[in-house]
């Protein structure tokens, strides 16, 4: 018995084997083309903001390095918010401003009673609904441009915007560049009024704009505007097999109608600190913000080490420092833990006041925003996140914020040095996830 | 994800190394071409081939398509279309080798063990078992298979070059770069590298001395197969016998080479030759001659 020996054995076998690799789309995994993500935030700040965000997102890669993605969120925002006014010792009834709400029904409650020691809040509701695509696509092996639009409206708030990125590998592809612009126009106003900056509230005595004599033909325009533009530049490299890091700088700037139209300022007498009455806030019209961001990744035999840190400073003196750690402990093949820490520290804006002093002249700019006081703040969590498969995997996540301000700012007077004018704010922040494949 | 996957990055390389069909695998792709993230995506789909193609062509599990088979006591088992094909080229490499390739051969391992000693079995006991082997026995037809009671298919001469060619197939869907794909020594590279030179493959020593690259050779495009016995031989009075065994007479090939390696154009046509030329024993080489192949004897 011989083995056929003519070459056409190998024609044979080569026609055989190529038989045996024929293509049968039963046989391989479907690539995969879909993503999708569902999530849902529930943030509960103690004693004031509830916010409910679900949101759901959808990725369609057309290859490897393309892809289109939308994702859609909604917000339920209920609770109160500080009004601005500061705390007193005693009793205040503070002229309320139309409350908003979605429904858009102006508020009877023209006074807003406030108990002695506590910081006065404004109730509301709001909805916001927002909308993004983005779209990746590769026009060589290393170059990548993803484009982005995105749109959001609530009760008296649109925005909308668009931004592009372009990302450059170098040869080795160990090094990649990033470039990014965004702009982005917000318009506020709407079912309420805007209120002249700095005038005294009484009653309901809000100017409206309208009954100015000197104001512009072209303010028929019903809403205040906002523009801002962003640009980041950003390094991201492979340092080893275990390492990588990024390094961003960004600036930006906002100009337009930066004020909050709902917030106020306590006027108080320079001696005692008794409130005397409130006043509209006022901010500049523009904002020039820079920002240094720096991240590092450790991948370890099995967990993995998260350090960012970034620092922010812009033109009304806010200066920032965020620092966070996360550690990803892989416990077996599906589960993992994450648990995190972040700390911020933040200086006041320049024209910060916790309040205005009646025998001061009247400054250009005041607000009393707790968001822009000098203050700092630590996050604490953990997330637990199960792979159930290759294609779909959930997580859970638990943080707790705590945020405090000055304890005795200097520029408290009187009465106020005895009361805590940044009450310690707690928040807890619940996060799920899960993401599918297919 | 439950992917036990091991990724280096070498001077010009990412390197994926895991484990699979009892032999070390392993995918070579360019820092030049590739991102990490597109190499951890492709050595996901590689790994998961390969352990699919595991699982599913393994005797040694109770739950796949050859457990049924081997196991049906002579009913007829339906397969599945890549379980058919299978078997069609089996068929294919029974015909082509006149019989001396025969996948229902296994059975010999009961008798037979391979553990470089010089215990050779029982004439009886090998009498006993050719009767559970030939190819012929087998009925085929449609998508229903019959074993007759107590014979049995072993696809471990055929998976593994199957499972490189399917892989590199999976791959070459999603990349146009060349990369290598080496699964326990049955590889194949897609292309040539960036820079247009070949991959460079080195040989082990097939008897397992420990020496390494035995040769050294170039590749740009194609599979490469080793036939080889390393410790899978016995030793007696002064004749080696090689493990690959003739499934007539149920003893192994004489004087067959101690390993052979084939380039071809798929890993699996090289597996083919490599094995067929160890069939040929002392003519192995002279085969591979004829068949205008290019090859390393040892």
């Amino acid at each position: 018995m011989q083995l056929k020996d003519k070459p056409s054995l190998r024609i044979a076998l080569a026609a055989a084997s190529c038989a045996l690799l024929a293509d049968h789309p039963v046989e391989a995994f479907e690539s995969d083309n879909w993503t999708v993500d569902f999530g849902a935030l529930y943030y509960h700040e103690k004693d004031r903001v509830s916010i409910i965000e679900p949101v759901a997102m959808a990725t369609l890669r057309f290859n490897d390095e393309d892809y289109v993605s939308v994702r859609v969120a909604n917000d339920t925002m209920t609770g109160a918010s500080p009004m601005g006014a500061s705390v007193s010792n005693e009793e205040q009834d503070i002229p309320a401003q139309t409350s908003t709400s979605a429904s858009g029904a102006s508020g009877n409650n023209t006074h807003i009673n406030v108990k002695p020691n506590a910081l006065p809040l404004s109730d509301f509701s709001d909805q916001r609904n927002s909308i993004a695509m983005d779209w990746q696509k590769a026009y060589s092996r290393n170059l990548r441009v993803i484009l982005g639009g995105n749109y959001s409206t609530e009760n008296d708030y649109r925005s909308i915007g668009t931004s592009v990125n372009f990302q450059r590998d170098t040869e080795d592809k160990l090094t990649t560049f990033t470039l990014g612009l965004s702009l982005s126009l917000d318009l506020i106003g709407d079912e309420s009024e805007i209120p002249k900056p700095l005038v005294k509230l009484v009653n309901r005595d809000i100017v409206n704009r309208d009954d100015d004599d000197d104001h512009d033909d072209d303010d028929d325009f019903p809403y205040e505007k906002k523009l801002l533009t962003d640009v980041i530049v950003g390094v991201t490299q492979v340092v080893s097999r275990r390492i990588l890091t990024q390094l961003n700088y960004s600036l930006g700037r906002s100009i337009g109608y930066l004020t909050d139209p709902y917030k106020i300022l306590s006027r108080v007498n320079s001696t005692s600190g008794e409130t005397i009455d409130y006043l509209s806030e006022n901010r500049p019209d523009s904002r020039f913000r820079q920002a240094i961001f720096w991240k590092t990744v450790f991948h370890l035999p099995s967990d993995v080490i998260h350090l960012t840190y970034r620092y922010y400073w812009d033109d009304w003196s806010v200066s920032a420092h965020t620092a966070e750690i996360k550690y990803r402990f892989n416990a077996g093949n599906h589960l993992y833990f994450m648990p995190n820490f972040r700390y911020y520290k933040q200086s006041g804006a320049e024209f910060f006041k916790y309040s205005l002093l009646n025998d001061v002249t009247l400054p250009d700019y005041a607000s009393a925003d707790l968001r822009l006081a000098p203050m700092q703040s630590t996050t604490t969590g953990i997330k637990v996140g199960y792979d159930f498969s290759r294609n779909i995997t959930t997580s859970f996540r638990v943080e707790y914020m705590k945020q405090w301000g000055e304890k005795n700012p200097e520029a408290a007077v009187g009465l106020q040095r005895q009361l805590t004018l940044f009450p310690t704010l707690e928040v807890m922040m619940y996060t799920f996830s899960f993401s599918m494949r297919f | 994800m439950d992917r036990n996957i091991e990724i280096i990055i070498e001077d010009q390389y990412w390197r994926c190394c895991f484990f699979a069909m009892a032999s070390p695998c392993e995918l070579l792709f360019e820092t030049k071409r590739f991102t990490e993230h597109q190499v951890i995506s492709l050595a996901n789909i590689a790994y998961d081939e390969a352990k699919r193609i595991e699982y599913k062509f393994s005797r040694y599990r109770d739950d796949n398509v050859i457990f049924s088979l081997n196991n049906a006591a002579g009913k007829s088992i339906r397969v599945d279309d890549e379980t058919m094909r299978m078997l069609a080229y089996a068929n294919q490499l029974y015909q082509l080798s006149d019989g001396m390739f025969d996948i229902t051969s296994g059975v010999l391992r009961r008798v037979w063990c391979f553990d470089g000693g010089d215990k050779l079995p029982d004439k009886n006991a090998i009498s006993k078992i050719l009767p559970l082997i030939g190819w012929d026995k087998i009925k085929r037809n449609d998508d229903m298979i019959t074993l007759p009671q107590s014979m049995e298919i072993d696809l471990g001469g055929i998976g593994k070059e199957y499972a490189v060619d399917r892989t590199v197939k999976l791959l070459r869907s999603k990349t146009k770069e060349s990369f290598l794909v080496n699964y326990g020594g049955d590889l194949y590279a897609s292309g040539s590298r960036s820079d247009g030179k070949p991959w460079r493959v080195g040989l082990d020593d097939p008897a397992n001395t420990g020496k390494k690259s035995l040769v050294d050779f170039e590749l740009s495009r194609g599979g490469v197969a080793t036939s080889g016995d390393a410790r899978r031989f016995l030793f007696r009075d002064g004749v080696r016998y090689s493990h690959i065994l003739n499934p007539r007479t149920g003893w192994p090939i004489k004087n067959a080479p101690h390993g052979v390696t084939v380039i071809a154009s798929t890993c699996t046509e090289a597996g083919m030759l490599a094995t067929f030329s160890m069939l040929k024993g002392a003519k192995a080489e002279a085969f591979l001659q004829q068949q205008k192949a290019r090859f390393w004897c040892f």
